[in-house]
């Protein structure tokens, strides 16, 4: 006996806030639709024919995955560190790590190119290393990975603080070091959160827009990541843009979907509890 | 040789103990809830730090806070079975208990198997722990804790997690495999009973203190506070039983004397019995016409008053402890050395196979 069970409370509030849902559905679903009823498979094909348009949609393939592998590799470690210690900052430690989920997209990227761009803090530094960033596809792959890695690593923290203690307790007592014990019991026991934020951190790198723009520009073929060739379509080829959308539409409906699948599933840790 | 001398504070609460426990013995650390006996085996295994103190196996240090030595719980050495087994979930059973060996996966494998069959388990060796019953697990954590022979073994509440059909059962399993392992063992309860058949002596802990340490029947016969009292309630006489006349369970005290119970059993046993079950006469008083069918001559070694009652060490021979009022010591005489009769009901023993 829940939501359906509840008896009582006035029948007036329950179809106002009925109609509000209604309300809310129609403004999200209507444009999603447009967007196909708007272009016919067919179109949709052909249009991807056009010069550009599949281009960076492979570029944005590529360089969000390579985001989503940095973000992974370094992120992992570091949500363990947070996860499984109590020092002092660590609060700041936690907001440092959301700041980028609140800044605006172009503002990251004014900050990206204050701090990486030839002029910037550490400029000097990245291209004695002999790296190029602004206005190369690497570029891209630092705006990507500066916007989505607290989408992975938030989601990381909150399933490496969800395994049970005594579970890394025991691993330690069986003569396996903090190493060990993160690769056989932690990321075993978090894997589920470590999908989930592994899916939304690369769903936000595909659609990232204002950062890429700023600090990589939108060069064809080397910076120009699908939601920039987008916006560039809209202005000569509409037909283009609404085909690009709509593909992006689809990626990003099947990362929810996946997203879903994995943590809609009961966590085997939790089975056991 | 494990000693340990702890302190550690936590908010209000402050554990100060210090024990000992030999080579190849077995300690019960019992206390009620709160009074620090989980802290004080963690503590031990590394997995939490002493604000200050001393621990060491064998001579080895293993903390000591003076010379700022701690080596961390991996390389200690020790199996810790934990309160609710803490198995991991994403393994199967084998794969749990193989954890911790060293070598190549083949030699490993055959290693956890064996493990396994030797706790009866041989066949749920695949099996993940979602998919085995409260005792099975019981089981698997306790061949994963005891797989790389470790030199001492911790467990913390290892029947708690168990119903109450299959803890008994499980008691006695855990102390025949305890036995084999012969492996110095501290074990936590908050259980007596379960105190007394799984170790060998018992430290009570009280509000982060040891109060008492001793064995079951000292316990039992000469507490040192009404805790202790309370805790150990049945003493424990050791004989054999045989079906006896009228239906009842005749029972041969070890070293002397007969008594009789209204459980069933047959072979070598343990007959529980507790102390206010039991009444005091002076040595020589005529058979009371009421119902109380065992009768043991002994002598009183020792009486502890705690409040209005007291308890009454008896040797029939076999340690068995009495409680009476306070009065009653005065109004009988009762000191070291008092001849006297212990008399209980049939219905007051309580039998389990040894």
């Amino acid at each position: 006996m829940s939501r359906s069970g509840r008896s009582g409370g006035s029948i007036g509030f329950r179809i106002a806030a009925a109609g509000a849902l209604a309300l809310l559905l129609g403004f999200l679903v209507v444009p999603m639709i447009a967007l196909f009823a708007e272009t016919g498979p067919r179109e949709l094909v052909s249009s991807l024919g056009e010069r550009g348009a599949a281009e960076a949609l492979w570029l944005s393939l590529r360089t969000s995955l390579a985001a989503l592998l940095l973000i992974v590799a370094v992120g992992t470690p570091a949500a363990w560190f947070v996860a499984r210690r109590d020092f002092r900052g660590r609060a700041l430690v936690l907001t440092l790590i959301e700041l980028p989920l609140v800044l605006p997209p172009a503002a990251a990227g004014i900050a990206l190119l204050a701090a990486f761009g030839p002029n910037g803090i550490a400029g000097g530094a990245i291209e004695s290393l002999g790296i190029e960033l602004v206005l190369q596809t690497a570029g891209v792959v630092v705006a990507l990975t500066f916007v989505a890695a607290p989408f992975f690593v938030r989601g990381a923290i909150a399933a490496f603080e969800a395994i049970d203690a005594n579970l890394l307790d025991a691993s330690r007592t069986l003569g396996a070091g903090e190493g060990r014990t993160f690769l056989r019991v932690g990321i075993p026991g978090a894997r589920a959160g470590l999908a989930s934020g592994a899916a939304l951190a690369w769903g936000r790198a595909l659609g990232e827009f204002g950062a890429t723009l700023m600090f990589a520009g939108s060069l064809e073929g080397r910076t120009q990541t699908a939601p920039l060739a987008i916006f560039e379509f809209l202005a000569r080829d509409f037909d283009a843009a609404l085909a690009l959308s709509a593909v992006l539409l689809v990626v990003s409906a099947f990362i929810l979907l996946a997203v879903k699948l994995v943590g809609g599933r009961p966590e085997v840790v939790d089975a056991d509890r | 040789m494990l000693t340990a001398e702890l302190v550690k504070a936590r908010g209000a609460f402050r554990l100060d103990a210090g024990l000992e426990v030999g080579r190849g013995e077995r300690l019960a650390l019992v206390g009620p809830s709160g009074s620090g006996k989980s802290t004080l085996l963690r503590l031990i295994a590394g997995l939490l730090d002493p604000d200050a103190g001393l621990i060491s196996l064998g001579g080895e240090p293993w903390f000591d806070s003076g010379a700022g030595k701690n080596v961390p719980a991996e390389r200690r050495g020790i199996g810790f079975v934990f309160q609710d087994y803490a198995l991991f979930p994403h393994m199967a059973a084998w794969r749990n208990v193989a954890y911790g060996l060293p070598g190549r996966r083949r030699s490993r494998r055959a290693a956890a198997v064996a493990g396994l069959g030797r706790l009866g388990l041989a066949d749920r060796s695949e099996a993940v722990p979602a998919d085995l019953s409260g005792g099975e697990r019981q089981r698997v954590a306790l061949a994963r804790a005891l797989a790389a022979e470790p030199r001492l073994l911790l467990l913390d509440e290892p029947l708690s997690a168990l119903d109450a059909r299959t803890r008994a059962a499980a008691a006695r399993e855990l102390a025949s495999v305890l036995d084999t392992a012969a492996v110095p063992a501290i074990v936590v309860t908050h259980d007596f009973a379960e105190a007394a058949q799984l170790a060998d002596s018992v430290a009570v802990l009280d509000r982060g203190r040891i109060i008492q340490r001793g064995s079951p029947a000292e316990l039992a016969a000469a507490p040192a506070s009404g805790l202790v009292a309370d805790l150990a309630g049945a003493t424990v006489l050791d004989g054999v039983a045989a079906p006896g006349e009228g239906g009842l369970t005749r029972v041969e005290l070890t070293g002397g004397g007969t008594i009789y119970s209204t459980e069933e059993a047959s072979g070598p046993v343990s007959a529980g019995v507790f102390p206010w079950e039991i009444a005091i006469d002076p040595a020589g008083a005529p058979a009371p016409a009421g119902s109380a069918l065992n009768r043991l001559a002994g002598e009183v070694t020792g009486v502890t008053e705690f409040g209005n009652r007291a308890r009454i060490g008896l040797a029939v021979p076999q340690p068995l402890a009495a409680e009476v009022t306070a009065a009653s010591i005065e109004r009988l005489g009762l000191g070291p050395g008092t001849p006297v009769i212990a008399s209980w009901k049939a219905t007051a023993t309580r039998l389990a196979p040894r």
